[in-house]
Formats: structure tokens, C-alpha cells, sequence
């Protein structure tokens, strides 16, 4: 008898090992439609894309505190707002819950924002609805939208994460050039590692 | 005569053996416990690291971990592997592959001792990203932690943070049974 319990309960584990794949959120793909959001800045004001009239597109870029990948992008994230930003804003949002990882807060945020002088918006992914439509599953995990919110680009900054002096590729910049010269964008997903983004289980 | 035999062999297993082990312990306590540098075994290319893994004990079930000592959850983790690998050494062999740098191996190998890890770790040096990612599992966007579980050259991908022991052993036997259906 207890051989056969076993097994039951090995094929029904194993069924929702299956079910559990198949419910898994995708994301956005390409050519896909991305929302809008409001959400709440380091300076305490909500953000939204919607509010950037003079935006050609955005640059929405899932980052935080914490990680070491994303401490290795945030200088190179800056100067992407500080070249493309009139045009192109960088839209930064922390996807982690604080209470997994204190060094996420808002209140680090804050700190964080002031002490590099971001000149783009550090929002908070309160409630964690946003990063799951997008599909961003890590940090630093970037997306580049259209005016229209079509999502254009997905995936990594450049393709040295380590070394910005070692860049062979810069995947984000040579979308947006693309996307500027409204001509076809050849890789429109890349990978790259990162870490994973904190959620209560 | 022979049963006063037998008994002694029994009195012996009974607690010879567990004094052997127990005195073992002790020298291993007192000496410090490292994992030599010569030890962590560099991979240039993904390729590299997955015939090497495909090669060695190919009777065996494969569970490779990525990994990263900057990496939280998977610094977390790292003991559940450690003691997979300790119960099923027969059945299964895990690498805990680290994704740091190179020039932190010393690092590496100073945090892999203080954690008395004796699973195998690899060190994956390959830079292309973009690419190799993608050949682990098409979907896997590269968060980590994650884990990769080949089964008869079957392969499942588990882009999680496994939080208990169980958790880990239920997903290796699930998929054994998955590599049963053609």
C-alpha cells in the first residue's frame, strides 16, 4: 500500500511542478505594449511615464541598492541619463521587498539617490505589481520603450558588467540609436546575470 | 567459541567504528578546515563545463548550482547542497558553480572552507553572457540563484531560491520521474 501512496503522491507533486511552470508570468516580449505606472519617487512626489510630455521614449530600468550587479551598472546608468535623458529618460524602480532586504528601503533609497545625485527618478515598487507585468525577473534588468509604451528592447545594459572598460556590445545604447533612427533593432533580447528580485514567498 | 566470535566482531562494529569516527571529528576540528584554490576547477566556456559535467560519473544524476558568494539567496542556500550532496553521493553529483570573478578565487576558496564545503565547486569564467545563458536553459533570464538538474542527459531548470532541504530533494526526484516519460 505504501508503495503505491508514494507513487500518488510523486505523480501529483510532479503535476504541480508542471502546473507551477505553466502558471509562471512571461512578461513582455517585444513589439508587446508596456503599463503605465504611478509610483513613489525619493522625493516623495508619485511618478508616472505619462508625466514625461516631451518623452520620444523611456528607459525603465528594474535596479537597487543592494546588488552588486546593479552597483556595477550605477555610474553607467547615470551617464545614460545624462546623455539620452532629454529624449530618453531613465526611469529607475527598485522591485525588492525591503523586508527581505533592509538595504532596499525607501528611506536607503533616499540616501542612495542623494549621495550619487541622481538626476532621474528612483521609484519604489510598493505593493511589487509592476515588475511582475514587466517580466523582469532580476537586477539590473532594463527595458527600452517607444513614446507609445511599445517595448522595444529588453534585458542588459552592455555585455561586460565587471569592466565598463572591457564593453564590446552596448546592447541599451545601440537600441536606442535604433530606435532614434527608427531603424530595426537586431538584438532586442539579451541576458545577462543578476540578482534575483526579493518576494515574500 | 564461534558465538563469543561473533559477538566480539559485533562489539567491535558497534563501537570501534563510531569511536573511529568520532576520533576523526575531533582531528578534523582541530585543524582548520580550507578548500584549496587548486581544488575549485576553472571553466573558460560554458561548453567546457558542461562536457566535463556530462563526462565525469555519466551513471550519475547531475545537479549543477550557480551560484556567487555576493549572491544572498544563494549563500543561503549553499548548505542545502552541501548536505544533497553528503546523502546522495551514490546517486547524484553536485557542482556549486561559482559565478565570481577570477580575481576573487582567493576569496572564493577562504568562504568555501569556512562553510566546510566538500561538494565540487567550479569557477565559470565565461563572459559571454548573452550566449551561454541561453544554452543552460532558453527561458532563464539569468537571476540567480538557479539550478540546473540533468537526468539521462534529460535537462530541468529550477530559476528559484530553494528555502529547505526538501524543497531541493523534492524537485531532484520529480525530476527523475519526469525523466522517466519519453
Amino acid at each position: 500500500m505504501k508503495p503505491l501512496l508514494y507513487r500518488m503522491a510523486m505523480a501529483l507533486s510532479f503535476a504541480l511542478l508542471f502546473l507551477s511552470f505553466k502558471d509562471a508570468p512571461s512578461g513582455y516580449k517585444p513589439g508587446d505594449v508596456a503599463v503605465d505606472f504611478s509610483l513613489k519617487n525619493v522625493d516623495g512626489k508619485m511618478v508616472s511615464l505619462k508625466d514625461f510630455k516631451n518623452a520620444k521614449g523611456y528607459i525603465v530600468i528594474f535596479t537597487c541598492n543592494h546588488c552588486p550587479y546593479a552597483k556595477m551598472y550605477e555610474d553607467r546608468i547615470i551617464n545614460l541619463h545624462n546623455k539620452y535623458g532629454a529624449e530618453y529618460p531613465v526611469i529607475a524602480i527598485n522591485p525588492n521587498d525591503p523586508s527581505l532586504e533592509p538595504e532596499d528601503s525607501k528611506e536607503e533609497m533616499v540616501k542612495r539617490a542623494k549621495s550619487k545625485g541622481y538626476k532621474f527618478p528612483y521609484l519604489f515598487d510598493d505593493g511589487q505589481k509592476v515588475f511582475p507585468a514587466y517580466g523582469a525577473t532580476k537586477t539590473p534588468h532594463a527595458y527600452l520603450l517607444d513614446k507609445n509604451r511599445v517595448v522595444k528592447y529588453i534585458g542588459a545594459i552592455d555585455d561586460s558588467p565587471q569592466d565598463p572598460n572591457e564593453v564590446k556590445v552596448h546592447y541599451l545604447e545601440d537600441a536606442i540609436s535604433a530606435l532614434k533612427q527608427n531603424k530595426e533593432i537586431k538584438l532586442s533580447v539579451t541576458k545577462a546575470l543578476g540578482c534575483s528580485i526579493k518576494v515574500k514567498k | 567459541m564461534m558465538l563469543r566470535n561473533k559477538a566480539v566482531v559485533f562489539f567491535f562494529f558497534l563501537f570501534c567504528f563510531p569511536a573511529a569516527m568520532i576520533s576523526q571529528k575531533i582531528d578534523d576540528d582541530s585543524i582548520a578546515y580550507t578548500f584549496p584554490i587548486d581544488a575549485i576547477k576553472q571553466f573558460n566556456t560554458y561548453e567546457d563545463l558542461e562536457s566535463f559535467v556530462k563526462n565525469e560519473n555519466p551513471e550519475k544524476i547531475k545537479i549543477i548550482n550557480f551560484w556567487a558568494t555576493w549572491c544572498k539567496p544563494c549563500v543561503r542556500e549553499l548548505s542545502l547542497f552541501e548536505l544533497f550532496n553528503q546523502k546522495n553521493r551514490g546517486l547524484a553529483d553536485v557542482y556549486l558553480i561559482s559565478l565570481d570573478k577570477v580575481g576573487d578565487i582567493e576569496k572564493l576558496s577562504k568562504f568555501l572552507g569556512k562553510r566546510e564545503i566538500s561538494t565540487k565547486v567550479g569557477l565559470l569564467l565565461d563572459k559571454r553572457y548573452n550566449e551561454w545563458i541561453g544554452m543552460v536553459n532558453a527561458d532563464w533570464s539569468g537571476a540567480i540563484p538557479a539550478t540546473l538538474v540533468i537526468v539521462n542527459g534529460k535537462k530541468y531548470f529550477f530559476e528559484q531560491e530553494f528555502e529547505h532541504y526538501h524543497d531541493l530533494d523534492l524537485v531532484v526526484k520529480n525530476s527523475m520521474e519526469a525523466s522517466k516519460i519519453k
